[in-house]
Parts: C-alpha cells; structure tokens; sequence
C-alpha cells in the first residue's frame, strides 16, 4: 500500500508539473497572441 | 423537588457530572485553546478575521452542552449512533449537528439549531470555500503572475513538495488513500483548497481536517520567519534582484488569461471545477472593471464568507464532534505537509538561484506556498530586516499567485485519481 502511495504521488506530481508548464506557457502564447493581434504594447 | 432538579437548570455544568473524564479534558481544554485563539488575534499573531469568531465559537459551544428532549435525541442518536440515556435525552447543543444527513431529520434539525442552515446549505457544499475564492480572486493581480510565468509557477510546483510528500506519509500511518489525500491538501496551504478535497474524498473526516487546517495556516505567519532564518543565511537573504524590463500587462489581457486559463483547467479537472470558476469570475470581474461587483465580492462576499468560516469552524470544535482516534495522526500530519511545503519553496528558490548565477534571492521560494498574500509578506519582511532597501514583493507576488493555481490543480488531481485507487 506505501509502495503504491509513493509512486502515486511520485506521478501525480509529475502530472501537476507537466500541467504547470502548460499553464505557463499557454500565459506565454496568450502574450504573443494579444500583443501580436489585439494592439497591445 | 430534589436538589438534581435544581442542578438541572445549569444544564452547561451539570453535562459534565454525565461525560467521561476524557470529555470533561477535552471540553475545558477546547474552552482554553478558544480563548487562546481569541487572545492571538486579538495580539496579531494569528489572523484575527478568523481566529476570533472560531475562538469565541470554539469556546461557546464546548460551554453550551445541554440535555436534548427525546425527540432531538432520537435524530441525533438515528444519524450519530450515539446511544441516548435512560431519560431519553443525549447531550448536544443548539448550534450545529454535523453527521445529522437524512432528509427528514435534516428538516427537523434545521428548525432546531441556529447555525444549521448556514453549514447545510453553504459550508457542507463548499459555497463559502467558493466565496473566499472569488474573493481571493478579485484581490489578485494576476500581472505578477503573466510577467514571469516559468518562474511563479516552477517555484510554486517546488512548494507542493509537502502535499505530494504527506500522502504517502500519511498512508503509511494507516490512513486510507482518500484520508491521506485529503490532510496531505494542508501542504498547498489553502483553506477553501483542504475544504473541499475533504468533502469530496473524506467527508467522515472533515471537520478535524478543516479546523487542522485553518488553525495551521494561521501559524504559517508565525512559524515561516523562523524556517527562512534556518535555512537561508542572511547574505542570501539581502541578495538584490536584478532589474528588469518592466513588462505592463493590460488588463485585457489579464481577462483573456483569466478566460483561457479558468477554462483550459476546468476541462482538465472538472471535479475542482467550482473552485476554478469562482477563483477566475473573480480575477475577470477585477480586470473587467466591473466596480459594483468588485466592491460587492471584496466586501460583502470575503468577509461574510470569511465571518461564517471562523464561526463554523469554531463551533465545529465540539469535543465529542472533533474527538476522533484520527485527531492525532491529523494534527502531525498537517505540521509535516506545511513545514515541507515551505522547505520545497525554499528548495525551488536555491535551484533558481544557483541556475541564474546567483542572482535571485531565494527567500522568493517561500512565497509559492499559497497562503495569499501571508507567504508573499513573510518573505518580504524577512528580507527588508536584513537589507531594508531591497524589494522582492512583485516576484514574490508571481509565486504566490502561482501556488494558487497549483493547489487548484493538485486539488483537481487528487479528487480525480485518488477515488481511482484501491
């Protein structure tokens, strides 16, 4: 059951840095994309 | 007319002539830690928004056992399994009855008990979890967040250390995979976040787990100082961030992120859907400009929420409520997911620090524990007591907000796979 608990976590980690880094660079694009076609600066 | 008679008047005191030793302990110890968290937030040290309504709750409600009349009894004994007494009647209050949850005894408890309606149909749903959210939303400038957001959110994922740490912890101290997720949330250090991955995953264990919860997040303020000094010397400490490029973010695009990401996470977790909606209407209502709803959500709705929280909670710290074999194991685990959520952060920071040439001040890494805006304040504090003229506030800001998001994402995670696992 703790050797289930630890890789569970050990992916669910995993799992929540890969999404971070979608959200990350999804802000990025969203940048390019508003400045790029919505007139910001 | 007999001298019990006369004592039955001072139903209060003479509740205790019926109760164990162990209850009688816990109920005077409840009535001192209330007045303890009154005396705290009052002084400053611990958040007296919440503090002082859960002390006051706390204390109150341990005073006010009384003798309920047989039909009370009757549905408090059907939900709880408690057993009456020869009399017919059961000791409880006329404030909350938690575990009562069949239809037509909840009808009959909500007619009875004061604060019944408000834990029914706003705390046990999490609409006041979703109303301090929204509120935390239309306090946050998500700018800090979009001008750095590798940065904010690599710290932030660093301090989610303690709550992927504890969970294995706390399965291997024997609690199922749904309690260990659940007291493992007091890593992300935030409430309404612990609130509801408690309901979703172990709702027999809630009310210990959220009063754990709350009662630590308010010693973060206190405690984190100490943990920075341990593990940051002070010439790191007054280390200067380089200046950079301002980056303006218009608020426009801080709606456009608060549209595509709020969207994006809910169709990746919709089981912490609630949340995510009324963290992000609350960002969007901000940099919409819309002011009454501004003004309507900061005020009215944050400290109405925040007033019936503390109050809830307080009265939820019943003894023979909070009493569970479990309360230990919680009250351990919870100090071990914080303290390991601030070691992360401060791991993160030094990671940053060596990889940028030592020129980030780590104490940042502190600030992606997601108690907004306290983490964000400690470390900044910390800094200006060793170099009053640096500033790392907007950076610190960035992480804070960030571990928001990744609470609101592990959140999503555990309430998703965690029901998954046998």
């Amino acid at each position: 059951m703790f050797t289930t608990a630890v890789t569970t976590a050990l992916i669910m980690y995993a799992l929540a840095g890969v999404i971070s880094l979608l959200v990350a660079g999804l802000i990025k694009l969203l940048f390019v994309f508003v400045r790029r076609f919505g007139g910001g600066k | 007319m007999h001298l019990s008679d006369v004592a039955n008047i001072f139903q209060g005191l003479s509740s205790f002539g019926h109760s164990t030793w162990l209850m009688i302990f816990a109920r005077i110890g409840l009535i001192i830690l209330g007045g303890v968290l009154v005396y705290y937030g009052r002084k400053g040290v611990l958040e007296p928004l919440l503090m002082i309504p859960m002390g006051l709750g706390m204390a109150m409600v341990n005073a006010g056992v009384l003798f309920l009349d047989p039909t009370t009894a009757a549905v408090i004994s059907r939900s709880t399994g408690e057993a009456v007494m020869a009399d017919g009647t059961i000791q409880g209050t006329l404030m909350l009855a938690p575990f009562v949850e069949r239809t037509d005894d909840l009808m009959y408890i909500l007619q009875i008990d004061f604060l019944q309606p408000i834990y029914t149909f706003a705390f046990s749903n999490g609409l006041i979890a979703c109303f301090v959210f929204m509120g935390i939303g239309v306090l946050l400038d998500v700018g800090f967040l979009l001008a750095r957001p590798f940065q904010s959110m690599f710290l932030a994922m660093c301090a989610e250390l303690g709550t992927v740490a504890t969970f294995p912890i706390a399965v291997a101290l024997g609690l199922t995979y749904n309690e260990a997720a659940s007291i493992a949330m007091v890593g992300g250090a935030d409430g309404p976040m612990v609130l509801f991955t408690s309901l979703k995953l172990a709702k027999h264990l809630f009310v210990p787990i959220t009063v754990v919860a709350y009662l630590y997040l308010g010693l973060t303020y206190g405690g984190y100082p100490y943990l920075i000094r341990f593990l940051i010397p002070a010439k790191l400490r007054a280390i200067r961030p380089v200046a950079r490029p301002v980056v303006k973010i218009t608020s426009g695009e801080k709606l456009a992120f608060a549209f595509v990401a709020g969207t994006v996470l809910c169709l990746l977790f919709p089981s912490a859907a609630p949340l995510l909606l009324s963290l992000f209407v609350g960002v969007a209502v901000r940099e919409a400009g819309l002011h009454y709803f501004t003004a309507m959500i900061e005020n009215t709705l944050l400290y109405g929420a925040t007033f019936f929280l503390g109050l809830l909670l307080g009265v939820l710290c019943e003894a023979s409520t909070i009493f569970n074999p479990k309360v230990l194991v919680l009250l351990v685990l919870g100090i071990i997911a914080l303290l390991l959520s601030g070691v992360g952060g401060i791991i993160g920071g030094y990671i940053l620090y060596f990889f940028s040439g030592r020129k980030v001040n780590p104490v940042i890494g502190i600030a992606g524990v997601s108690c907004v805006p306290s983490t964000a304040k400690v470390a900044q504090k910390e800094v200006t007591k060793v170099a009053p003229d640096v500033v790392i506030l907007p950076e610190a800001l960035g992480a804070n907000i960030s571990g928001v998001i990744t609470s609101a994402i592990l959140t999503g995670i555990f309430v998703s796979l965690v029901p998954l696992m046998q």
